[in-house]
């Protein structure tokens, strides 16, 4: 099976850095959708097939928390996963964000063996599967 | 275990930043002389037991090969659509995590802001060093040179 992956983030260098940590994970990734903020984000999961978002915590116009929170209301949205990115490491930080949906949070920066780990078992792929 | 700035706790949480996300090794010299050149400052305030601002200073150059780096492209060169002050900018958002979990310990919250990043001069990086509460100087492996430094905000809890 391949996966269709949104990427959130206000920053270009950390869009670039994870589709080509996506590459890096040996998952089949069949596209990788790209959004500046959580608007542009939201805009793109009602246009497209997404089976996994990996959210920045911090952006303009719309944060990755509020967007957590938007699509955890909207029914055809709620049962999509979502990992948070973020460089804030407190514990509080995470058991908020799990608290409000996230199904898991990866610290920056990361290295593509855990984002590989995260989306596995976000996923549910066995990590030894699906290797290009 | 929560601990006070220090020269000490940047340049360690500098370098491993650089090491993690840049695959640049680095470390920390007092005797390094004074940043020159054009310079680009990229800054970050934060909200924890204290608040403060985090600034970490580089030379237009050394931010280009380390945003290189961090997107790992051959020969140092940067794509036309990535902008070094966004790359330096998210170093600074990641220095700024962990300097958090120094600073307040993983229990305890810290709000950090977005980064800022705008061109400075070398006279001017000077004169705000003068009122840093600690400030590191490190020269990474390929000769390039940052200095980071934190300041406390006025009217933040001691």
């Amino acid at each position: 099976m391949s996966y269709h992956v949104l990427v959130a983030d206000d920053s270009a260098v950390l869009r670039a850095v994870l589709k080509k940590a996506l590459a890096m994970t040996g998952l089949e990734v069949a596209s990788v959708h790209e959004a500046a903020d959580g608007e542009q984000a939201l805009d793109v999961l009602q246009r497209e097939r997404v089976d996994v978002v990996l959210t920045d915590l911090h952006m303009p116009r719309l944060s990755g928390l509020e967007l957590l929170r938007r699509m955890r209301a909207d029914a055809a949205l709620a049962g999509t996963p979502v990992v948070v990115l973020s460089s804030e490491q407190s514990q509080l930080r995470v058991d908020e964000l799990r608290r409000g949906g996230a199904r898991a949070y990866l610290a920056k920066p990361f290295r593509p063996e855990r984002l590989r780990q995260v989306l596995c078992d976000v996923l549910g792929v066995p990590e030894g599967g699906h290797a290009r | 275990m929560p601990a006070d700035p220090s020269p000490r706790l940047l340049g360690e949480v500098l370098a491993r930043t650089l090491e993690e996300a840049a695959f640049a090794f680095a470390e920390a010299s007092p005797d390094l002389p004074a940043l020159a050149g054009a310079l680009l400052e990229a800054r970050l305030r934060y909200v924890g037991r204290h608040a403060g601002e985090l600034r970490l200073v580089a030379p237009e150059r050394t931010a280009a090969a380390l945003a290189a780096s961090v997107l790992g492209e051959d020969g140092g060169s940067l794509p036309a659509t990535i902008d070094v002050r966004d790359a330096l900018g998210e170093l600074l958002n990641m220095v700024a995590g962990a300097v958090a979990v120094e600073l307040f310990g993983r229990d305890a919250r810290c709000v950090l802001g977005l980064p800022q990043v705008e061109r400075t001069t070398a006279e001017e990086h000077e004169r705000r060093l003068g009122t840093a509460a600690a400030a590191v100087r490190i020269q990474e492996e390929g000769g390039g040179r940052l200095d980071l430094c934190l300041h406390r905000l006025a009217g933040s809890a001691a």
